[in-house]
């Protein structure tokens, strides 16, 4: 596939993973770039437009992941300064508590949840064992809980 | 936890989109580096092609000389002691400096290719001791003044040595030229094998190493 064509079918989905991931939408700018460009770098032939899709999402991750490192803290930039306005207080709660929790279980439960991947899948994009993929989505509910509980409780 | 907030994570993070000129940018910074690649890539190739090219007419221009010649003659000279010898190539015209503890004069050195025939001449006027001794494919030209002095002026001595197939046809000629000019000496080796095509055949014995 042609660059424009991979950016045109997977541009939105590696945008919303660098926004979630790095809590900045510049960042996440810059990530895509970078997946585009590593795309552009790659030589072997893709199986099909899953196998595209999955090799994308892997080094956009990974991409974000080294930005975070980089920067070995994550920002804490206000959900509005994002453009993330929501009209309902629990959306806002709720990506709040998304955008707090480490990158290991973002990235679980982006793929999970938001891009339906099963865990064998997500396994596989991460180079992890199931029985991790599993763990840390269980973590990571923990996590999500324990955010959004602090915030029921004021 | 609840389901459906998951549902409802999956929904928001889906509503979150890159801006158009966001967009744009991504898709222009993109492209950009997409041609500055293909450019760079002209560049190397550009670079590499422009690299034979110059180097292909430096060799044909003659810039590049070898020192020895792979099919004609190898002429070597020095001063009479021996010491210090150099390779003389075709058409150059050197200056030499002949004075040294054993006296005024040269020693020239001249090896024929192996497996060819040949004979010499010599020509010119005879300074001295002018002597030619052969060993193998290798001539010797010793020429010096045994007065003890210099080389009269506009003094000129040549050998001129001639290549022959078996059957007495020349295929090359070489003239190594001893010269004197305003108080200098100079040699020279001209290679003049173009000119003897319409030569008659030699039937003379030729040396053959």
């Amino acid at each position: 596939m042609e660059i424009e064509e991979v950016f045109q079918e997977f541009g939105n989905m590696l945008y919303r993973v660098g926004v979630v991931m790095l809590r900045s939408r510049h960042d996440a700018e810059d990530a895509v770039q970078d997946t585009l460009i590593k795309y552009m770098e790659h030589k072997s032939e893709f199986e099909s437009k899953e196998h595209l899709k999955a090799w994308l999402l892997r080094v956009n991750i990974n991409i974000c992941k080294n930005k975070l490192r980089f920067y070995q803290r994550h920002p804490s930039i206000p959900l509005e300064q994002l453009g993330m306005v929501y009209r309902d207080e629990e959306d806002c709660v709720l990506m709040e508590a998304l955008m707090e929790l480490p990158a290991k279980y973002k990235e679980i439960f982006l793929l999970y949840y938001v891009e339906g991947y099963k865990i064998r899948e997500i396994s596989e994009i991460l180079k992890l064992s199931e029985s991790a993929v599993k763990k840390r989505l269980e973590r990571g509910r923990e996590k999500l809980n324990e955010l959004l509980g602090g915030h029921e409780n004021g | 936890m609840d389901e459906n907030r998951f549902e409802r994570i999956r929904e928001l993070v889906n509503e979150i989109e890159p801006a158009e000129d966001a967009k744009g940018r991504i898709l222009e910074n993109v492209t950009y580096r997409k041609r500055k690649k293909v450019y760079r890539y002209v560049k190397y190739a550009a670079a590499a092609v422009a690299a034979v090219l110059i180097c292909a007419a430096v060799i044909n221009s003659g810039l590049y000389k070898e020192a020895e010649n792979q099919n004609g003659l190898n002429v070597y000279a020095s001063e009479l002691d021996g010491e210090d010898w150099l390779v003389l190539p075709e058409g150059e015209k050197r200056q030499l400096s002949g004075s040294n503890e054993t006296g005024w004069g040269y020693t020239f050195m001249l090896e024929i290719p192996e497996g060819v025939n040949w004979f010499y001449t010599q020509s010119g006027v005879s300074i001295g001791v002018d002597w030619v001794y052969i060993t193998g494919n290798e001539i010797w030209w010793v020429v010096h003044d045994d007065s003890g002095y210099d080389f009269p002026d506009h003094m000129e001595s040549e050998l001129v040595i001639y290549l022959t197939d078996d059957e007495g046809n020349k295929t090359g000629r070489y003239r190594l030229i001893l010269s004197k000019e305003e108080d200098a000496c100079f040699v020279e080796l001209v290679n003049e094998s173009y000119e003897i095509e319409d030569e008659e055949p030699v039937n003379r014995p030729a040396c053959r190493p």
